[in-house]
């Protein structure tokens, strides 16, 4: 019983031990709430915060309804698995099914992308002023979603090394090495509208605290990792290399986020506003900002799906079924 | 031909990277002058006339560190290379005994001829850069378990890089982020201590990342060596 | 006073601006980028076919 179904019980397993994690982490970020609310009511000028305000207390119910979403998450996940996601993954990890299923995909995540960005910038930029800093606080519907996609992206490059590494699948490598210039660009804007925001609410436009200072090393390994693939002439074995790093450094940064966290970051960065469940944000100014990030995310899968698919192209040059593609075969 | 066991070509390759490198005297000398002469540099940089030595040591942890993590990467470039060029390395890959415990034993025979210096003539830079005598302890202490990790981490590039041309160009880009934490860690540690806080947490933390890298990295090294000769 | 009017009267609209402008300049630089590296990709392998070919019928 244990062989036939280790897939779904694995997934339970880390479920349950994401939810448990998720819960403490809402413990610590409530006291970080609280301690934003003290600052506030001491004068504190730049704190952003709150049209709502109001903290949400740790409960058993958090732990409850996380929960249940996981539950939820994983039956899905079960139902669906054997019938649609194996197959479709096992189609995606071959080179011409990847290139002719991406093809028919591009138009829609486009169209996706324009839509909600055109919605999310609307939105946002009829969403009312915000309470302490006015209209520059309009930058969060930038900020917000290039800093989430900045450690997605990598994440997503972490997976795609994993799979690499243990199955030797070859489209992996192809979407690891597609995601890290775009990575790269999305930290590297996410550093800028940080700082071109950070100038008008704090009075300067650098800080050595824990987000900035990850956000910088995390485009350091991005152009580490770009820098070794083209280093190589091989690529595949570039490849493996760029996996093997990759891999290496998802150790690193959880390691620089929680080290400055312990060493008592005093930051003129705010706290999150936004987190599952529960938010500091009014909804008229939360629904864009989700949008928008929505809108990123679609951007992100366009871009990369673009990428991989010159580079898919590149690698399989020989084979037949790229001369079908490119329309020069016999 | 009789086969020796892991374990013995583990201390073999030890002591064969120990002798190797006294033979090549320059190569041990060199790290340690980098270290002193750069650690002169800062004093001098501030301006020899109006040097506040007050100013520099509320720095001297942080000079220290950087120091010693510079010196760690110029020497780490070369840790693999001459087994390389002559082949050694493919042999270890190729060879039946564990590449991740031959390329520790490396790491460390290496650390022994270029960490330990370092360590012992560190408290004689604190001295120059009128460290205060609090912090001696916690500055020999994080370097003695910081540089065997700066060693660890720093090989897993090098192994990456060693059979590129232009590796040691990218060397710089691919180790110094991951060295961060040990140096957020051991700097702050030191400053901690020169104004006499408690260190213990910091410790404990700074020990966890060691364990945790003595337990990783050799097979990460491993791994990319085995990428760099195939 | 429409919404927009009051944005313009804002003091902190240069820096609105300028991080919406840099955002917008990267990502579509960046997506021309690809397109004409895939269009140079495609060119460059139709090129490489076609000689592989023309030296497979020299040499048949």
């Amino acid at each position: 019983m244990f062989a036939k179904h280790w897939g779904k019980l694995s997934i339970t397993l880390l479920l349950i031990l994401f939810s448990v994690l998720k819960t403490i982490d809402y413990t610590e970020k409530n006291a970080e709430l609280e301690d934003v609310l003290v600052k506030q009511t001491q004068g504190y000028p730049y704190v952003y915060q709150t049209t709502m305000g109001e903290v949400v207390e740790f409960s058993a119910l958090n732990l409850v309804s996380n929960f249940l979403l996981m539950v939820g998450v994983m039956v899905v996940l079960g139902l669906f698995s054997d019938r649609y996601l194996v197959p479709l993954f096992n189609k995606l990890s071959s080179p011409k099914h990847y290139y002719r299923m991406t093809g028919k995909w591009l138009p829609y995540l486009w169209v996706i992308t324009l839509t909600l960005m055109v919605y999310g910038l609307y939105g946002g930029f009829t969403a009312p002023a915000e309470k302490y800093q006015g209209e520059v606080y309009r930058i969060i519907y930038i900020h917000v979603p290039l800093a989430w996609l900045s450690m997605m992206a990598y994440m997503v490059m972490a997976v795609a090394a994993f799979v690499s590494i243990v199955w030797r699948i070859k489209m992996a490598d192809v979407v690891l090495i597609s995601c890290a210039p775009i990575g790269a660009i999305f930290t590297f804007l996410a550093l800028v509208t940080g700082a071109v925001w950070g100038y008008p609410t704090w009075g300067t436009w650098w800080t050595w605290d824990l987000r900035l200072t990850s956000e910088l090393v995390l485009l350091f390994i991005y152009l580490g990792i770009i820098a070794l693939y083209s280093t190589y002439e091989d690529k595949r074995t570039a490849s493996r290399a760029v996996a093997v790093l990759t891999l290496v450094c998802v150790v690193n940064i959880p390691i620089i986020h929680y080290s400055i966290q312990w060493l008592g970051d005093k930051t003129l960065h705010q706290a999150n506003s936004v987190s599952v469940g529960k938010s500091s944000m009014d909804v008229s100014m939360l629904i864009p900002l989700l949008v928008m990030s929505f809108a990123f995310k679609f951007l992100f899968a366009a871009i990369v799906i673009m990428r991989s698919r010159s580079e898919v192209l590149l690698r399989e040059s020989n084979s037949r079924w790229v001369e079908g593609v490119l329309g020069v075969e016999k | 031909m009789k086969q020796i066991s892991a374990v013995r070509a583990f201390w073999w390759m030890i002591k064969r990277d120990i002798v190797l490198s006294f033979r090549h005297k320059g190569e041990l000398i060199n790290p340690l002058l980098f270290f002193v002469l750069v650690i002169m540099l800062f004093p001098l940089g501030m301006g020899i006339g109006q040097t506040q030595l007050a100013t520099i040591s509320n720095i001297a942890p942080g000079l220290i560190w950087v120091t010693a993590l510079l010196a760690s990467m110029l020497s780490l470039e070369g840790i693999f290379r001459s087994d390389f060029e002559d082949g050694t390395l493919d042999m270890m890959v190729m060879g039946v005994r564990p590449v991740a415990l031959l390329a520790l034993a490396k790491v460390i025979a290496h650390w022994m001829v270029t960490g330990i210096p370092i360590i012992i003539i560190a408290p004689l830079m604190g001295l120059m850069l009128g460290l205060k005598t609090e912090a001696y302890g916690a500055l020999m202490l994080t370097l003695l378990m910081g540089t065997p990790l700066l060693s660890l981490i720093g090989a897993i590039g090098v192994a990456l890089t060693v059979g590129l041309r232009g590796g040691g160009v990218i060397l710089s880009l691919l180790i110094l982020p991951l060295y961060v934490p040990v140096l957020i860690f051991s700097a702050n540690l030191v400053a901690m201590a020169s104004i006499g806080e408690p260190i213990t947490a910091h410790l404990y933390m700074l020990s966890g990342m060691l364990v945790l890298a003595v337990s990783l990295a050799p097979w990460a090294i491993g791994a990319a060596l085995k990428i760099s000769v195939s | 006073m429409s919404f927009f009017e009051l944005l313009a009267t804002d003091k902190h609209l240069g820096y609105i601006v300028a991080s919406y402008a840099i955002t917008f300049v990267f990502v579509v630089g960046y997506i021309i980028h690809t397109l004409w590296l895939g269009k140079n990709v495609r060119q460059k392998l139709v090129r490489r076919i076609k000689a592989r070919r023309k030296n497979d019928d020299a040499t048949a």
